[in-house]
């Protein structure tokens, strides 16, 4: 029997993700954006957007310019993501064999299901009415192989498609290869040929092609063939990681609810270690006297099923933070992931191991703050200390060999916040400096180096910076802010 | 040029503008660069990530904890960070006002980096480690130039910090480095550094009586070159050279 694949295509995933969250937007023209306004670029545009010249990459101002009545919506991953996941579980009601494929791509094998629902056109109107129950607009094709039903759906004007079977080449053989992928040069290579088809790039000699092109252009010889070159990889809902267990009478004492969480955690940790993941959040559920719930997420550093380690994480937070009531029942679920091998290259220098580093992240995030530890990240911004805390991780690849710089970088030592000062000025240039008690006269300064930014929100900034140096031996930089007219020092270069 | 010592104390001394925390940065640069992780624990906040990153940091193999003006907090972080396997540098910035550190708790600092083999690296405006530290140095400016076309300087250039070596333990064998040039200088200026030999030290030497366990250490150390001692050996290649002028560019 031959193997039928249906393909659930849904066109601009990114914008129909959004129409779902607000049916009110019905058919009117919508754009998903990325950025900070007005610097906002359209990631997405639905099918009625495109109609009016609205195109991926341009600027809000002038997708707006081409569609006046253009909406937009931000770039939101959680709604794609349960756009995705809503897609998946409308598929896996009409077979239980699916396949993720990408964000609005599923495939369903379509074996055995001739029985219950019929032909191709049946199963794929099934699919299509599946899909569009909880919210998305989608086009199916079936086809003997994953890629040809693939290229079909995308290709497709109809809601549904059926390719007859053996009759892949037949049915591709018109499409144009736009619907392909293609890398730029391979591309262009074959517009220079003037292959335009997926028909006139099945012609092509294999062995010619890939001398030619190599292996980029062998992939979408196949493609063009309708064949398949990865394996089906089935897709099954996530486990709930979850275990509770009530207690017959509360508990107000730290040691004795690590005690009941310890056996929680050895239970969850045996399941997890039978599905052969790691856990990657851990998130805690107390369920109090007083009626409420105290509930808290603790994030691992590395991902980890140690029920040791783990005890230890829920110990340190719990000890940072009590619970405001005694507890009555516990629930402990976290977020799974598949693990990652440990080992490093061979020319590495040694790194902390995870658990070591998730241990350690914990401590010191108990003993000086959670926002306080970190890696140090720059943001995009000419403000003035721009930058971000990110969790540490460091990445496994060697840096990039780059030669040292011939002189070192002076470094500034910053004051956090800015410090308020005093500056006498003679024909705008500082000439003394004074902080409270302390004072000093400028021996030498250069400046003004004047900066501004963000002036469209109420973030904007304005100013002048100078570097003096004091007759103390300080050598500083200071700031005019140009709207007030307040001077700041905002470090020591040192 | 670079200061880190795995498994050693090192400290960075000077006023404030003298090109140490510079000399610190370079130190992290070298470290990241490599493929190393490095840790920063900043008591005042005064890590400027724009300037590290212009270094030549690679920010995302740094651990920065900022303690908000906590200084037993910092040294509690320190010891953690010590005490975990993996990290080529802890570099502690105690700022302008570093907290009193008993000398049991700086060789306990010490005993942890030589077990981890991290090199701890503190800045500070003076010395706190004592005789824990096996490697002293103090910054001092010694020129700022300016820039710009005209008259008028328009840009701070670059500045000039003198590096003067203010303790380096195993001295001896430090020196017997083969093809050593310039060993014996950093020895002079760590002697000028001590002070002179007691009365009853010379005394005690003289009466050639039992060497004492500091004493049996120098030798053992003399005899046979520790890994840092080794390590220190690099600066009398070249590396750091103590007298001369390292600059910034701004």
């Amino acid at each position: 029997m031959m193997a039928r694949f249906a393909c659930v295509h849904v066109p601009f995933f990114a914008a129909a993700a959004a129409a779902r969250c607000e049916p009110a937007l019905g058919d009117r023209p919508l754009a998903i954006v990325r950025g900070i306004p007005p610097a906002t670029r359209v990631l997405e545009a639905s099918a009625t957007a495109r109609e009016r010249g609205v195109a991926p990459g341009m600027t809000e101002t002038e997708a707006r310019a081409r569609c006046p009545g253009l909406v937009s919506r931000p770039w939101c991953k959680e709604r794609i993501a349960s756009a995705r996941h809503a897609l998946l579980e409308a598929a896996l009601a009409v077979s239980p064999r699916i396949e993720d494929a990408a964000a609005g791509v599923v495939f369903a094998d379509l074996a055995g299901l001739e029985r219950l629902f019929g032909d191709d056109v049946a199963v794929a109107g099934r699919l299509a009415r599946s899909a569009r129950r909880v919210g998305l607009p989608a086009r199916v094709a079936v086809a003997g192989t994953r890629t040809a039903a693939r290229i079909a759906a995308r290709n497709a004007t109809a809601t549904v498609t059926a390719v007859p079977p053996d009759g892949e080449r037949a049915a591709l053989a018109g499409i144009p290869l736009d619907v392909l992928d293609l890398a730029a040069d391979v591309a262009t290579a074959f517009a220079r040929w003037g292959v335009v088809t997926l028909g006139e790039l099945a012609a092509l000699p294999r062995a010619a092609l890939a001398e030619r092109l190599g292996a980029a252009a062998l992939r979408a010889h196949d493609e063009a063939q309708g064949r398949d070159l990865e394996p089906f990889r089935p897709w099954t809902p996530p486990a709930f990681w979850e275990e509770a267990q009530g207690l017959d009478w509360e508990i107000d004492d730290a040691g004795a609810l690590l005690a009941v969480l310890g056996l929680v955690l050895e239970r969850l940790a045996a399941r997890l270690e039978a599905a052969h993941v790691h856990a990657d959040v851990l998130d805690l559920d107390l369920e109090l006297t007083s009626g409420g719930r105290d509930q808290r997420s603790v994030p691992l550093a590395h991902p980890t099923r140690e029920v040791a380690l783990l005890r230890m994480l829920l110990r340190h937070e719990l000890a940072l933070r009590p619970p405001p009531a005694a507890v009555t029942a516990v629930a402990v679920s976290v977020r799974a992931v598949r693990g990652q091998p440990g080992q490093a290259g061979l020319w590495q220098p040694p790194a902390p191991l995870g658990r070591d580093l998730a241990t350690l992240v914990t401590r010191l995030t108990a003993l000086v703050g959670g926002d306080r530890v970190g890696s140090p990240s720059l943001v995009d911004s000419h403000r003035p200390d721009a930058a971000a805390v990110v969790p540490f991780a460091p990445p496994p690849e060697a840096p990039a060999d780059e030669p040292a710089p011939a002189l070192a970088s002076l470094v500034l030592r910053r004051l956090r916040p800015p410090r308020p000062v005093d500056v006498g000025t003679d024909d705008e240039r500082p000439v003394r400096v004074r902080r409270g008690d302390l004072g000093g006269a400028v021996i030498a300064c250069a400046g003004p180096w004047r900066t501004s930014g963000e002036w469209w929100d109420a973030r904007g900034w304005s100013r002048e910076d100078w570097d003096v140096l004091l007759d103390d031996g300080t050598l500083c930089r200071i700031a005019r802010d140009r709207v007030t007219g307040a001077w700041v020092m905002d470090g020591i270069y040192d | 040029m670079s200061m880190i010592i795995g498994g050693e104390i090192t400290e960075i001394v000077g006023a404030l503008s003298s090109g140490r925390t510079s000399l610190l940065v370079s130190g992290m640069r070298d470290v990241t660069r490599r493929g190393a992780v490095a840790a920063l624990v900043d008591v005042d906040d005064a890590f400027d990530p724009v300037s590290a990153a212009r270094a030549g940091v690679d920010l995302r193999r740094v651990l920065w904890v900022r303690c908000g003006g906590r200084r037993d907090s910092a040294l509690r972080a320190a010891d953690l960070l010590l005490r975990c396997p993996g990290f080529a540098l802890v570099a502690l910035d105690l700022g302008e006002t570093p907290p009193r550190l008993p000398l049991t708790r700086a060789f306990r600092l010490r005993l942890s980096a030589r077990r981890t083999g991290a090199a701890l690296v503190i800045l500070a405006s003076r010395r706190v480690a004592g005789a824990a530290a096996a490697l002293a140095v103090r910054a001092s400016r010694c020129a700022v130039r300016w820039g710009g076309p005209g008259a008028a300087p328009t840009r701070l250039d670059r500045l000039g910090t003198m590096l003067r070596i203010v303790r380096l333990r195993g001295g001896v064998a430090v020196d017997s480095t083969p093809g050593d040039g310039d060993g014996s200088r950093a020895q002079r200026e760590t002697r000028e550094e001590g002070s002179e030999p007691s009365r009853a030290q010379r005394e005690t030497r003289e009466e050639g009586s039992e060497p004492s366990r500091a004493q049996r250490e120098t030798r053992e150390e003399g005899s046979e070159p520790s890994r840092a001692q080794r390590e220190m050996g690099r600066y009398r290649r070249g590396c750091l050279t103590p007298s001369d002028v390292h600059w910034w560019a701004a």
